[in-house]
């Protein structure tokens, strides 16, 4: 192990610069062309467990067929969190964010989203929160830009 | 000590540049579906699930943990393995070794890339050290070039050879519904195309595909219940060698010939030209149909031409290679090499239909990729 | 079958940033102290299992940087991209498989060399969650905040983890984080991701660590103080957190019934006699505590203040500092599992646990704990 001065040593900056193009699918592109063009939520009930599945996944030999299920657009927080640091990948971000797992009425899981206008001191778990949709829909989880309170 | 292990059945995706159809999970549960099914067998059937692919290719970090959601590997003793090109190789010896060591019965391996939503080369020059190499080498062909040059030039192999053998594997891919390039060329019209590095042709490199792949195994105690037709693994080598690709000495290809001899010698082969079937031979490029059959002891160092100009190794010969149509025809990478022993055990299993070899007893398959690193496997009919 | 054990295991010193080291260097650091310790050379090592991240590392096939360094040479070597108690458990299969006597397992990462935010965004899918821009530890927020609602658990309580395990660490000369804090002190830390606060949340380690496991027949050759592989499970959980209920673990639960019985135990919290688990985050060591049913559900903070799992009482939990003390990815699992070998063989220095005979180890990935691994060690064959 060397006990070079930290000086002498190396560190070379980099970043990897690799582009990505990922498919959503016909499901999810379902899903996302229907919350652009009818501003609703749609889950997918799966045949074998009778359970609405939010966000929705694509049936299968497993989970059975699927069936579209209008979700929301109101749920109940049933947890969150309050991060008071910088995330690198929202635009803008500063802190504090609150993100939260949220039941959407209709649904039988939860899924993460951020929650905004309202004070974090307000914030509680079972709250009631509903979709504040994005203007302009660019088919990704942000055409619905956060919950607000009910 | 040890159990004996079978391939019981393989699914594969119908393999192709872009599937903007399924995400990740959709793609994976395909292949899964399709296994299964070959299998008669449902997923509360399998025991395990191994699965891998080369993250950076779609930039999804812990990547087993959202494919869990196609791999049927909720609630399942679940394992990922990443080797980079020979991922599908090092998942399917981690689930041999799963039922081997008789903790488990039945494991479902899984490869799977989706190459259409990145860019591969940018991908794969990140194996390379940030400090010293990266910066000058140009992804997986630039080695594979190096390579070719070497062989070429010191055995004096000319480019219609190393064409003969791409149009041979490229025609091989239409007897494969999985395939994804499937051409009818000349080997005028492979020299015809530009070189992507000299002295690698465009018609003579494998493409980037989306494709995913999915293999049943069982050990010998469940194995014969669950098929007629096991295809049994008898070796299983991997010799992943070298931390630089400046420590690679082309023109001597260690991995491969190393891991070779010692599955030979594992499975009790002497004679491999003649003891072996038919062979799925990780292909990245055409020169190594001519080139890398020596490294298998097929023949001696310099004579791998005359296997593919006498069609030794053509569907009619001796002793075909890739009747799938290779890695040069398909290359979902983390699936690539997995494909290679499921495309093996289908024609010890009398299943690959339109691409089948005749009364295949031993195959051969074997996986690549990183800096020269290799498995090869030995399956049989008993 | 043949039993497995472990004869040997090295670990460096976890630091935040060991700039003067690549991953080459400390995974031959460990390598060497290995073959020191045992007098092993490269013909004892029969072939290799190392565990290491694309991600972290930034760099494809991240194991071709300790291909060298592990003696890969016209060897099997092979790489799990997952917890080192994963690496551990592939390892023993290749050799109860009967193809190798010995295998090497290292786990090497350095996550300075990377944007741990980043890198734990891109956990999340691209296509429901990534553009939310949630990392790992906004996630483990999420859970310790749903668990602690359930069972009304307080942050003073969470405090008394971070006091516990930091303080161990003190006793830990590997560790990174080490400091005699009291709760209150740990209760004065800024809020990162509520409820947690920042030593409520491991830090981010560079490191490696290296276990040396041989069949029966050769572990004499090795060490006079084998540690035998006497259980183990492993199962993965639902992938999205909404699907899960984060209060309790089902894949932990199985892992740790498999475990338990393939070792033959049947009451855990008198049976064992240390245990290493993967606390990524201070709730979770009281979480994972009751799902490994050394607690009842909901219990975990009362076992905690009953003073069972500090070192001294009955079931030391985490002499080591455990994963609050040093984070490196894919490494920690496979630290706690040298921590625990350690503890039984006597070797563990002021961390030690008395007369341990038995241990767990346990080793977890994935958002909020997914996937779990949970080993058995025990002296007595």
């Amino acid at each position: 192990m060397s006990s070079q001065p930290e000086e002498e040593l190396v560190v070379y900056k980099s970043s990897l610069r690799i582009p990505y193009r990922w498919a959503a699918g016909l499901t999810a592109s379902q899903f996302y062309r229907r919350l652009a063009q009818e501003q609703k939520l749609y889950g997918t009930r799966c045949s074998k467990t009778n359970r609405v599945l939010f966000p929705p996944r694509k049936g299968n030999a497993q989970a059975g067929s699927e069936e579209w299920v209008e979700v929301g657009p109101a749920g109940t927080v049933t947890t969150f969190t309050i991060v008071h640091y910088p995330v690198p990948t929202l635009a803008p971000s500063t802190p504090p964010i609150i993100y939260a797992l949220i039941q959407l009425d209709g649904a039988d899981t939860a899924f993460i989203h951020q929650l905004s206008e309202v004070e974090i001191e307000n914030v509680k778990t079972g709250m009631r929160v509903t979709a504040v949709f994005a203007e302009k829909p660019s088919g990704n989880i942000t055409d619905i830009q956060y919950f607000k309170p009910l | 000590m040890g159990q004996r292990v079978a391939v019981i059945a393989s699914g594969q995706t119908n393999h192709c540049s872009k599937r903007a159809d399924v995400n990740i999970p959709e793609l994976i549960q395909e292949a899964v579906d399709r296994a299964l099914l070959q299998a008669n067998m449902t997923l509360d059937d399998i025991d395990a699930v191994v699965i891998g692919n080369m993250e950076h290719f779609e930039g999804i970090n812990l990547s087993d943990m959202w494919a869990s959601e196609g791999a049927g590997s909720v609630l399942k003793p679940a394992i990922k393995i990443a080797t980079g090109g020979t991922t599908g190789a090092s998942v399917a010896a981690c689930a041999y070794y799963h039922c081997a060591s008789g903790l488990f019965d039945t494991v479902l391996a899984i490869g799977w890339e989706k190459l259409s939503e990145s860019d591969p080369t940018g991908g794969i020059i990140t194996a390379f050290d940030p400090i010293v190499e990266r910066l000058t080498l140009a992804g997986a062909v630039g080695g594979l070039a190096i390579e070719a040059t070497a062989y070429m030039k010191t055995y004096n192999v000319p480019e219609e050879v190393i064409a003969l053998a791409a149009v041979r594997a490229r025609k091989n891919a239409k007897n494969n519904p999985h395939a994804h390039l499937k051409l009818d060329l000349t080997v005028e019209q492979v020299l015809s195309t530009p070189y992507i590095a000299y002295p690698i042709h465009y018609l003579d490199m494998c493409p980037a595909s989306d494709g995913a792949c999915a293999v049943i195994m069982a050990s010998e105690k469940r194995a014969k219940d669950l098929t007629t037709k096991p295809a049994w693994i008898d070796a299983v080598v991997c010799r992943h060698n070298h931390a630089w690709i400046g420590d690679i000495f082309f023109g001597k290809h260690s991995t491969l010939e190393s891991a070779a001899i010692e599955a030979y010698k594992i499975a009790g082969i002497t004679d491999p030209l003649n003891e072996l079937d038919v062979i799925e031979m990780y292909d990245p490029a055409s020169y190594t149909l001519v080139s890398w059959l020596e490294y298998l002891h097929l023949c001696k160092l310099g004579e791998g031409r005359r296997l593919v100009e006498e069609g030794i190794t053509s569907m009619e010969g001796r002793l075909p290679v890739n009747p799938s149509g290779g890695v040069v025809s398909t290359n979902p990478i983390g699936a690539t090499a997995l494909i290679r022993l499921a495309e093996a055990s289908l024609q010890v299993q009398g299943r690959a239909e339109m691409r089948q070899v005749d009364g295949v007893r031993r195959a051969l398959s074997s996986g690549f990729g990183g800096s020269y690193w290799n498995e090869v496997f030995i399956l049989s009919a008993k | 079958m043949d039993r497995v054990a472990i004869v040997g295991v090295a670990q460096t010193k976890f630091a935040a940033a060991k700039v003067d080291q690549n991953y080459a260097e400390i995974a031959y650091e460990v390598t060497q102290s290995l073959f020191n310790q045992t007098g092993a050379n490269y013909n004892d090592v029969e072939n290799i299992v190392t565990a290491s991240s694309d991600f972290w590392d930034g760099r494809t096939i991240s194991s071709m940087a300790v291909q060298d360094a592990v003696g890969a040479w016209l060897k099997s070597e092979t790489k799990v991209s997952s917890d080192g108690t994963l690496a551990v458990l592939y390892a023993m299969m290749r050799i109860l498989s009967g193809s190798f006597g010995t295998t090497l397992v290292l786990a090497h990462c350095k996550s300075s060399e990377g944007d741990p935010t980043l890198i734990g965004n891109a956990v999340f899918d691209p296509i429901y969650q990534r553009q939310l821009g949630i990392d790992l530890v906004a996630a483990g927020a999420l859970q310790a905040r749903a668990y602690m609602e359930k069972y009304n658990i307080t942050q003073a309580d969470l405090a008394e983890v971070v006091a516990k395990n930091l303080g161990n660490a003190t006793r830990n000369p590997n560790a990174q984080r080490a400091m005699s804090i009291t709760a209150q002190e740990a209760m004065q830390a800024s809020l990162v991701a509520d409820p947690l606060r920042e030593y409520d949340i491991a830090p981010n380690s560079d490191g490696a660590c290296a276990i040396l496991l041989a069949r029966e027949d050769l572990v004499s050759k090795f060490t006079d103080k084998p540690v035998w592989l006497s259980g183990v499970g492993h199962y993965q959980d639902n992938y999205y957190l909404g699907d899960r209920d984060l209060t309790d673990s089902r894949a932990l639960e199985k892992a740790a019934l498999k475990a338990y019985s393939m070792a033959g135990i049947t009451n855990p919290r008198k049976e064992l006699d240390v245990v290493e688990l993967y606390d990524t985050f201070s709730y979770q060591e009281l979480l994972w505590s009751e799902v490994l049913g050394l607690a009842e559900r909901g219990k975990g903070a009362e076992l905690l203040h009953s003073g069972v799992t500090k070192i001294g009482g009955e079931l030391p939990i985490n002499p080591s500092g455990g994963v609050l003390g040093a984070h490196a990815m894919f490494v920690a699992g496979l630290v706690r599992v040298a921590e625990a070998a350690l503890q039984l063989r006597g070797e563990a220095g002021a961390h030690q646990v008395e007369g341990a005979r038995r241990a767990l180890a346990h080793g977890t990935v994935g958002p909020c704990g997914q996937t779990h691994c949970v080993w058995i060690l025990s002296k007595d064959k």
